[in-house]
C-alpha cells in the first residue's frame, strides 16, 4: 500500500484550509474506523485519509422545537445516553444497542453507519421510519444539501454523497403525536457482534384501526427498504388475523432478500413477516 | 504457598497483562517473511507453473516440490506432500512457497505466478467418496462386534433407525498457525506454536533424511490449539525450514486468520446411521452404528480419529449385541485432523440422538430409556472391556438431575409447549446427555510411545521438570508443578520447567488425547519417588526434621546433580487387540452427564441456551479452579458446535473467512453454567487423576440437541442447529 496523507482536523475551517493543497487527490473520509480493516481495497486507492471524528462541529447533538440534530461523528454510545434521543426516538436507541459490541459503539458513529451504506446497517431502518434527513456538506466550499434518507442509498456501499462531500449531521423530526408505538428488532446470528439476517423498524399510530404506520426493513434488499406497499395496505385497517396474513404476504413480495453465508431467502422472507406480525400483534395485546 | 494460590496459573500474569511474547512478537534480525501459493482447484493435474519473465525474482526465495528432499509429511500414513507436485487434491493445497523481505513484495511476486491446471473429477461429499467404490478412497475401516446383532433384531419389538450428520468445526485458537526456521550451519532450529514438538521433530527428520541437515524443534508460547496444532504444524514447520535452508536466512511463515480458517485442519464432518433393536419397555437388545468421517484429501490423523469414534459408538450403554463399523473417507476437500473430542463428539451426537428417537417412539422419557440401558459397575464395553474401576457416571447423572430438577422441568416444558407455546411464540426444552472420554491414546498406543519424563535436582535444591508436553492455555505447566510440589512438599519457586525444545527434553509424547496430566503427571510422581528413595539410600533422610529443600541442598552438596527418568507403561492387564478391536480401548474413562435448558423463539426460530448443568468425573481435579475453567471453556465451544458454528462449502471451498462470518458464541450467548466435579480416583493416575481436556466438549451438543428435540417434537438429526433448520422442521 502506498503511503497516505492523513488529517485529523479539529474543526471544519481547519479541514477546508488543509484540503486546498490537495484538491485533485482522491479523498477517503473515516470516523470511528471500526470497519477500517474490512475496507482495505477502498483505502488502497485513496491518496488522503481524513479523520472526521475530531471535528468539533460534527461532534454534538442539538435540537429545537421540531428537530433533533445528531452530529455525524458522535459515538453511538453517546447517542444512546443522550436524554433528547432517549425521550424522542427510543427506536433509534434500541437499534443502536444492537450494533457491534460496547467497545465498537464507543467508537462507531451514525455518519459512518450511513455512509457505509450496508443493507444491514442497523441504524438505518429506524432512521427511515423516523424520516430523517442527511445534511451533506461540501469539502471545498460551505455549500451543503439536505437529502431525505429514503433517497440517500443507491446500492450496497453506494450513496448520493459525492467524493468531496461528507455528512455533517442527521436531522430527525420530532413526532408530536401522542400514543405512538415503536418497534425494532434485529435478527442476527448471535446476540452481539453480529450482522443482521433481517431487521424491521416500525412506528404506528393505532386506535382501533391503523391511523398510520411506517415500516422499514434491513438486509432484505440491496438497500434498507421502506415497505410502502405494506404500509399502504395496512392504512385504516383493523389488526386481525386476516389482515396480518395479507400484510405479511405483501411484505414478502415487496422484499427481495438473497441467500448468503448468513441466511437464506426463505428464512429472511418468513422471519421478516414474523417480525411484522409481532409488531402488529403488540398493538392489540 | 497455600493450595488456592497454587491454582492460579503460572502463566496467568504474563498472558493477561499482554507481556507474553508469542512468535510473531519476537524480532529476529534478518528474517524473511513467507507465503504459500495454493491450488485454485479441488482436483486437477498441474500442467504448468509460469513465473513472469518481466519480474525480478532475484530477491525472492522459491520452493517447489522438486526442491524437497523427501516430499511427504510424516504423520501416520505419510500420504500428504509438503507441496503438490503433479496433482492437487484439494482447493488450497500448497504448491509453491515464497520468501521475501516484506509482505508487499510477496503479494507482488504471488501475482506473477500462474498455475495451469487440467481438471479432474472431484469428490466433494461422503456419499460421492463411498459411491466411488475405490479402495484408495478409504483411509481406514474399523469394525467392532459383540454378540449377534441380526439375532437381536429378530427378537426386538421395534427397530428404530435414523441418520445423523455433523459439520465442520474450526478451532479458532486465538493465535493463528505460525512457524519460524533459523538456519545455523548444518542445523535448522525450528520454532512454532504447537502441541507436539516431537511430532514436528519426526516430520523434520524424515523431510531432511539423507541431506545431512539436523533440526531441533522448540515450542513457543502457544495461544490455544484444541487439537489444531497437533498435526498441522509439521506441515508449516517443514515449509519454513525448506525456505530457510534455501535462503540461508531465518524465515517466518505466519498464517492470517483467513488463511487459517480456510486452509488448516477442521473437525471431521460425519454421517452416522444408527439402528437400534429395542423391546417395548425400552431395553436396547442390539445396536448397529455405521459411521463415516469426511477426512478430506489426506489421511493425517483420520485413522486414529476414526478409532476413537467407533469406540464411542455405543455410548454409555450396556447393549448385549453391537455392530459398529467406521469408515474414514477421502474427499477433495481440506484435510480434517485433531479437534477436542477427536471423533467422539460425532459418535456421541448420533447415539444420544438415537436414544432420543427411541424414547419418542416408545413414548418414554429419554431419562427412562437411559435408566434401562445405562452402564453400571462391572458392565462391559462393546470391546469386552469391563468397567470395574473409577466409574463415576451414575454419580454425575444423579448430581445433574438433582441440580437441574430435570424430571419436573421435563414435564413442565412438555405442558408449556403443548398448551402455551404457539400462543406465546416460545418453545422450551430440557435435554440430557451422558458421555465418556477414554483417557490417553487409544488401545495400547501409550505402550508404543513409551513416554519418558525426567526430573533433575540441581544446585540450590531446585528441581527441573523435563517433558515435551506443552502449555497451550490449558494449564499443564501449573498442573505439573502442583503434582511435584505436593509430592516433594516444595514451593513452586523451587520448581523449574525446561523449555519444550527437542534437544533439551525427552520425548514424553504429544500433548493430546487428554493424556498429559494422567500419563506424564504419573511419570513425574514416579520421578519424585525415585528422588525420595535416593535420599533414603544415601542416608540424606535420617534427619527427619529437614525440609525437602534442605535435604536436596544437602544431597547436592555431597553428590552433585541428581537426574532421574521414568518410562511409561500401562498396567499389565491393559491389553487391546487392534485387529479385532477387543479388550481395553482405553486404560480408564472419564465420565460426564450434562443437562441443557433451551428456548426457541418462534418469531425467529433462534435457539437460546438458557442454562447448562454439567458434572464430570475426572478422577481428581489436580487444579480445581483450572478444571472448572476447562469445563466452562469446553461447554462454550460445545454451544458453538451445537447451534452457531457453520462452515458451508461451495465446490470444495470453505465460504467463511474469519471472525466476521464464522460465528462463535460471545459472552452474550453463553448460558449460565453450573459445574460439578466428581472424583472417582484412577489407581494409576497421579493423585487419582484421569482425563479432563476433551470431555467437557463432548456432551454439550447432544444435551442441547436433546433439549431442542423436546421443544420441536422431533429428534434433531443434524448439527449445527441453525434457525434456518428449525424453520424447516417447524
Amino acid at each position: 500500500m502506498k503511503n497516505k496523507i492523513t488529517f485529523s482536523p479539529k474543526n471544519i475551517a481547519e479541514l477546508q484550509n488543509k484540503i486546498l493543497d490537495y484538491k485533485s487527490q482522491k479523498v477517503v473520509f473515516v470516523a470511528g474506523c471500526t470497519d477500517l480493516f474490512l475496507k482495505t481495497e477502498k483505502l488502497k486507492n485513496a491518496d488522503i485519509i481524513i479523520n472526521l471524528s475530531e471535528i468539533s462541529e460534527l461532534n454534538k447533538i442539538f435540537s429545537n422545537e421540531n428537530y433533533v440534530y445528531i452530529g455525524s461523528v458522535i459515538s453511538m454510545n453517546k447517542i444512546i445516553q443522550n436524554q433528547k434521543i432517549i425521550k424522542n426516538f427510543p427506536i433509534l436507541i434500541q437499534a443502536l444497542r444492537t450494533i457491534g459490541s460496547v467497545q465498537i459503539r464507543n467508537r462507531a458513529t451514525l455518519g459512518g453507519n450511513l455512509a457505509n451504506a450496508s443493507p444491514a446497517g442497523d441504524s438505518i431502518p429506524p432512521l427511515m421510519v423516523l424520516e430523517a434527513e442527511i445534511l451533506a456538506q461540501n469539502l471545498f466550499d460551505d455549500s451543503s444539501k439536505k437529502i431525505p434518507i429514503i433517497k440517500f442509498f443507491l446500492e450496497p456501499g453506494k450513496t448520493l454523497l459525492k467524493d468531496d462531500e461528507f455528512i455533517q449531521h442527521i436531522e430527525i423530526p420530532i413526532l408530536k403525536e401522542k400514543n405512538i408505538s415503536y418497534y425494532f428488532r434485529k435478527v442476527g446470528q448471535r446476540d452481539s457482534l453480529t450482522i443482521s439476517k433481517t431487521s424491521l423498524a416500525g412506528i404506528c399510530k393505532y386506535n382501533g384501526k391503523i391511523k398510520w404506520i411506517k415500516l422499514a426493513a434491513g438486509s432484505i434488499a440491496p438497500t434498507v427498504l421502506r415497505l410502502s406497499e405494506t404500509e399502504k395496505f395496512l392504512l385504516n385497517k383493523k389488526i386481525n388475523n386476516s389482515n396480518i396474513e395479507k400484510a405479511k404476504s405483501i411484505l414478502k413480495s415487496e422484499i427481495s432478500p438473497i441467500s448468503d453465508i448468513r441466511s437464506n431467502i426463505k428464512y429472511r422472507k418468513e422471519v421478516t413477516g414474523n417480525l411484522l406480525e409481532e409488531f402488529l400483534l403488540s398493538q392489540i395485546s | 504457598m497455600n493450595s488456592k494460590n497454587k491454582e492460579i496459573r503460572i502463566d496467568a500474569v504474563s498472558k493477561i497483562s499482554g507481556k507474553e511474547k508469542y512468535l510473531r512478537d519476537l524480532n529476529f534480525p534478518n528474517r524473511l517473511l513467507a507465503t504459500t501459493i495454493r491450488s485454485a482447484r479441488a482436483s486437477a493435474l498441474i500442467k504448468r507453473i509460469e513465473f513472469a519473465k518481466n519480474f525480478d525474482w532475484s530477491d525472492i526465495t522459491i520452493i517447489s516440490a522438486k526442491d524437497i528432499p523427501n516430499n511427504s509429511v510424516a504423520i501416520i500414513k505419510n500420504d500428504m506432500p509438503f507441496l503438490a507436485e503433479n496433482q492437487v487434491n484439494y482447493l488450497g493445497e500448497p504448491i509453491i512457497l515464497l520468501a521475501a523481505e516484506s509482505l508487499e513484495k510477496l503479494e507482488l511476486a504471488k501475482s506473477k505466478i500462474k498455475v495451469e491446471y487440467e481438471n479432474l473429477p472431484a469428490i466433494l461429499s461422503i456419499e460421492q467418496s463411498e459411491n466411488s467404490r475405490n479402495k484408495k478412497n478409504i483411509f481406514e475401516n474399523i469394525t467392532i462386534k459383540k454378540g449377534d446383532f441380526p439375532k437381536a433384531k429378530k427378537r426386538a419389538d421395534f427397530i428404530i433407525k435414523e441418520e445423523f450428520a455433523t459439520g465442520y468445526q474450526e478451532h479458532i485458537y486465538l493465535e493463528p498457525q505460525v512457524a519460524m526456521a533459523i538456519p545455523e550451519g548444518n542445523t535448522i532450529h525450528i520454532f512454532g506454536s504447537m502441541q507436539c514438538p516431537y511430532y514436528v521433530q519426526k516430520a523434520m527428520d524424515e523431510l531432511f533424511q539423507g541431506t545431512g541437515i539436523k533440526t531441533d524443534v522448540t515450542q513457543t508460547p502457544t495461544g490455544g490449539a484444541f487439537g489444531g496444532k497437533e498435526d498441522f504444524p509439521s506441515l508449516i514447520c517443514g515449509h519454513s525450514a525448506l525456505l530457510a535452508r534455501k535462503a540461508k536466512r531465518p524465515v517466518l511463515l505466519s498464517y492470517s486468520r483467513e488463511e487459517d480458517v480456510k486452509f488448516t485442519t477442521k473437525r471431521h464432518p460425519s454421517k452416522i446411521i444408527g439402528t437400534a433393536a429395542v423391546t417395548k419397555s425400552g431395553k436396547i437388545l442390539g445396536l448397529e452404528i455405521e459411521l463415516k468421517l469426511d477426512s478430506g484429501a489426506y489421511s493425517t490423523l483420520s485413522p486414529v480419529v476414526l478409532a476413537r469414534a467407533v469406540l464411542c459408538g455405543a455410548g454409555c450403554y450396556n447393549i448385549p449385541n453391537v455392530e459398529i463399523s467406521g469408515l474414514a473417507l477421502k474427499t477433495n476437500k481440506i484435510s480434517c485432523g485433531a479437534f477436542r473430542g477427536f471423533g467422539a463428539p460425532q459418535a456421541f451426537f448420533a447415539i444420544e440422538m438415537l436414544i432420543d428417537k427411541i424414547a419418542r417412539k416408545l413414548n418414554l422419557s429419554p431419562l427412562e430409556v437411559r435408566k434401562k440401558n445405562l452402564l453400571k459397575l462391572n458392565d462391559k464395553m462393546p470391546t469386552g472391556q469391563p468397567i470395574n474401576y473409577s466409574f463415576g457416571l451414575r454419580k454425575c447423572l444423579e448430581n445433574v438431575l438433582k441440580k437441574s430438577d430435570f424430571e419436573r422441568k421435563y414435564l413442565e416444558y412438555k405442558n408449556f409447549n403443548e398448551i402455551q407455546g404457539r400462543q406465546k411464540k416460545l418453545l422450551k426444552g430440557i435435554g440430557l446427555s451422558t458421555v465418556f472420554h477414554g483417557a490417553g491414546f487409544t488401545g495400547i498406543g501409550e505402550n508404543r510411545i513409551r513416554a519418558i519424563a525426567e526430573i533433575e535436582l540441581v544446585s540450590g535444591g531446585k528441581i527441573i521438570i523435563r517433558t515435551a508436553n506443552t502449555e497451550m492455555g490449558q494449564g499443564l505447566d501449573t498442573a505439573f508443578k502442583i503434582i511435584v510440589s505436593n509430592r516433594l512438599n516444595i514451593p513452586f519457586s523451587d520448581i523449574l520447567i525446561e523449555d519444550k525444545n527437542t534437544s533439551k527434553v525427552p520425548n514424553s509424547g504429544p500433548t493430546v488425547a487428554s493424556r498429559s496430566t494422567m500419563i506424564v503427571g504419573k511419570l513425574l510422581l514416579d520421578n519424585c519417588d525415585k528422588i525420595l528413595k535416593k535420599f533414603i539410600e544415601k542416608d540424606i533422610n535420617s534427619e527427619k526434621k529437614l525440609s525437602f529443600s534442605e535435604k536436596a541442598k544437602k544431597y547436592h552438596k555431597k553428590f552433585g546433580n541428581l537426574k532421574v527418568k521414568a518410562k511409561y507403561k500401562h498396567p499389565d492387564f491393559i491389553k487391546f487387540d487392534e485387529k479385532n478391536y477387543t479388550g481395553y480401548g482405553y486404560p480408564v474413562y472419564s465420565w460426564s452427564a450434562s443437562i441443557a435448558e433451551i428456548e426457541i423463539d418462534l418469531v425467529t426460530y433462534q435457539v437460546k441456551v438458557k442454562k447448562f448443568y454439567t458434572s464430570h468425573d475426572i478422577g481428581k481435579a489436580i487444579n480445581y479452579q483450572q478444571s472448572v475453567g476447562q469445563i466452562l471453556g469446553g461447554t462454550v465451544q460445545g454451544v458453538g458446535f451445537a447451534i452457531y458454528e457453520d462452515m458451508p462449502m461451495n465446490k470444495g471451498e470453505i465460504q467463511n473467512s474469519g471472525f466476521v462470518d464464522y460465528i462463535i458464541p460471545t459472552t452474550m450467548d453463553i448460558p449460565k453454567i453450573d459445574v460439578d466435579i466428581v472424583e472417582e480416583p484412577y489407581f494409576f493416575g497421579p493423585e487419582g487423576a484421569k482425563a479432563l481436556g476433551e470431555l467437557p466438549f463432548v456432551g454439550v451438543a447432544p444435551a442441547i440437541a436433546a433439549a431442542v428435540s423436546q421443544s420441536v417434537g422431533e429428534t434433531i438429526r443434524e448439527l449445527p442447529i441453525t434457525p434456518e433448520k428449525i424453520q424447516k422442521i417447524l
